[in-house]
């Protein structure tokens, strides 16, 4: 009897684990790219550097590049950074 | 989001440094929203941020070694503080409310509804005397008690609402439906219209036409004097008049005439568009504001009206404003076949008779015929008899 709900709590453990997308469970950032106008990072940790030409953003393990031209922070909450402008190509580094 | 943000009002930075990076990051840990960040040069940015945060910023650009400097400010917050700088527009928006406020307080005008046999200026009286009037404040009108005045006053009101909606005062009434006394003065029953009587049905009085009679206008139909004869009742003196009011029922033909007529060809002028031009004259001068000066039609048709705007009593400001309104006139023709003619002529004459018929009656027979001069004349001429089965009676009262 005990052995059974036991089970029974870590399955649904695992489920919900399943369920939950990864920028929850593993703090990943998540990156949306609106066609070459605009860049939403959710998650994020902060900027590294910051041009017209380029933005260096902070995730966790690592950084990612925005590259293009006229690029300006639309805006920059705890939660979520937008990049607009021309551009050009997203890096992972 | 962006009426919010106006609201809350907001600054623009220009932001100097050599940690520009790590000024933001400071800042957005700490909770604070930037938007619109733009890269101006080297170590120089601008960014827009909600003015409630500037406080915490100059602590962040202290410990960063950068320095920020307001270059736009917007907002309802700024838009305030001018405003509080101008005391005498705010002082005056001020007056304004509170003289507002002030004479909303008070009744000024009062206003009688559904009066129709009683006098609303008598109710009104009552009310002012009852302490409802022109300058009255509103919160010394005791409704309840005016209505009691007013009904005491008016036993011919069935009930009295007095409500004050805003600065004005509503009395409702509802009169009570008084039922129609009934006449008891002899009358006789005559006719109101010539015809021939059809039918003849008596309630009271003494018949004097029988059915088949032609009558005229005014004739007495059912007599109010009744004579009665030998032999009748105990109590009756034969040959004594009795005087009562004759009722009854007199149905009788009647006949009506109309007349129509339509040509065949018809010509005339039809109107079409109207355009409007606008003057205004000082003393002889005259200066035309809006519309033409001539008439934009070939043919056309003139109204003008002269208004003058500055007129208090007596005295009259030698400024008018005159309208001149040109109405398109577009000549038509039509033609119409002999079946189409006459049966407009009949359609006109119907309508002829329908001003002089009754609503009710019933209708025996109806008869269009065409009147023939016997020359051409591109003119249907109709006339229309129509025969109706109609209540000819009229009460007339008499003095015996």
């Amino acid at each position: 009897m005990r052995f059974r709900e036991l089970r029974n709590q870590v399955k649904r453990k695992a489920m919900a684990a399943l369920e939950l997308p990864g920028e929850v469970t593993l703090d990943l950032p998540k990156i949306t790219l609106t066609g070459n106008i605009l860049v939403s990072i959710e998650n994020h940790r902060g900027i590294a550097s910051f041009g017209s030409d380029a933005v260096r953003v902070l995730v966790q393990a690592g950084e990612v590049v925005v590259s293009g031209l006229n690029l300006m922070i639309r805006s920059i909450s705890p939660d979520e950074l937008i990049i607009e402008g021309e551009i050009q190509g997203v890096t992972l580094v | 989001m962006r009426l919010v943000s106006y609201l809350r009002g907001y600054v623009s930075l220009i932001v100097e440094g050599r940690a520009l990076e790590r000024f933001i990051n400071m800042a957005v840990s700490r909770g604070v929203k930037f938007w619109d960040v733009t890269y101006l040069g080297k170590d120089r940015i601008i960014l827009r941020v909600r003015l409630g945060a500037v406080g915490s910023l100059r602590h962040i650009a202290r410990r960063t070694a950068s320095r920020f400097r307001v270059r736009e400010k917007v907002g309802l917050p700024f838009l305030m503080w001018r405003v509080r700088r101008r005391k005498a527009l705010y002082g005056g928006a001020l007056l304004f409310f509170v003289i507002t406020c002030f004479l909303s307080s008070f009744v000024w005008t009062v206003e009688v509804n559904g009066a129709k046999r009683t006098d609303p200026a008598a109710i009104r009286e009552t009310a002012s005397a009852a302490g409802l009037k022109t300058g009255t404040p509103r919160w010394r009108v005791r409704e309840k008690e005016i209505e009691q005045v007013i009904r005491e006053q008016f036993p011919a009101l069935a009930w009295v609402g007095v409500d004050v909606k805003g600065s004005k005062a509503q009395i409702k009434v509802v009169e009570k439906k008084l039922p129609v006394a009934i006449p008891g003065s002899p009358a006789h029953v005559v006719a109101g219209k010539a015809g021939l009587v059809k039918e003849l049905l008596v309630l009271s009085g003494q018949p004097v036409v029988r059915e088949g009679d032609t009558v005229s206008p005014g004739q007495i139909l059912i007599s109010g004097e009744v004579v009665p004869g030998e032999g009748g009742e105990c109590g009756v003196v034969p040959g004594l008049p009795r005087y009562t009011r004759a009722r009854g029922i007199v149905r009788a033909r009647v006949w009506y005439q109309g007349y129509g007529e339509s040509p065949l060809l018809e010509r005339g002028e039809r109107t079409g568009k109207t355009t409007r031009s606008l003057a205004v004259a000082v003393g002889t001068r005259r200066l035309r504001v809006s519309g033409p000066a001539r008439s934009p039609y070939p043919r056309f048709r003139t109204r003008i009206t002269v208004k003058t705007p500055l007129h208090w009593r007596s005295f009259r400001a030698p400024v008018e404003i005159i309208t001149t309104e040109y109405t398109e006139l577009m000549p038509y023709e039509i033609r119409r076949s002999q079946r189409e003619a006459r049966r407009l002529a009949e359609k006109q004459a119907h309508s002829l008779v329908k001003l002089l018929r009754p609503e009710q009656g019933l209708v025996i027979r109806e008869d269009a015929e065409e009147i023939r001069t016997g020359r051409p004349e591109g003119i249907v001429r109709v006339r229309l008899r129509v025969e109706l089965l109609e209540d000819i009676g009229v009460v007339k009262e008499f003095k015996p």
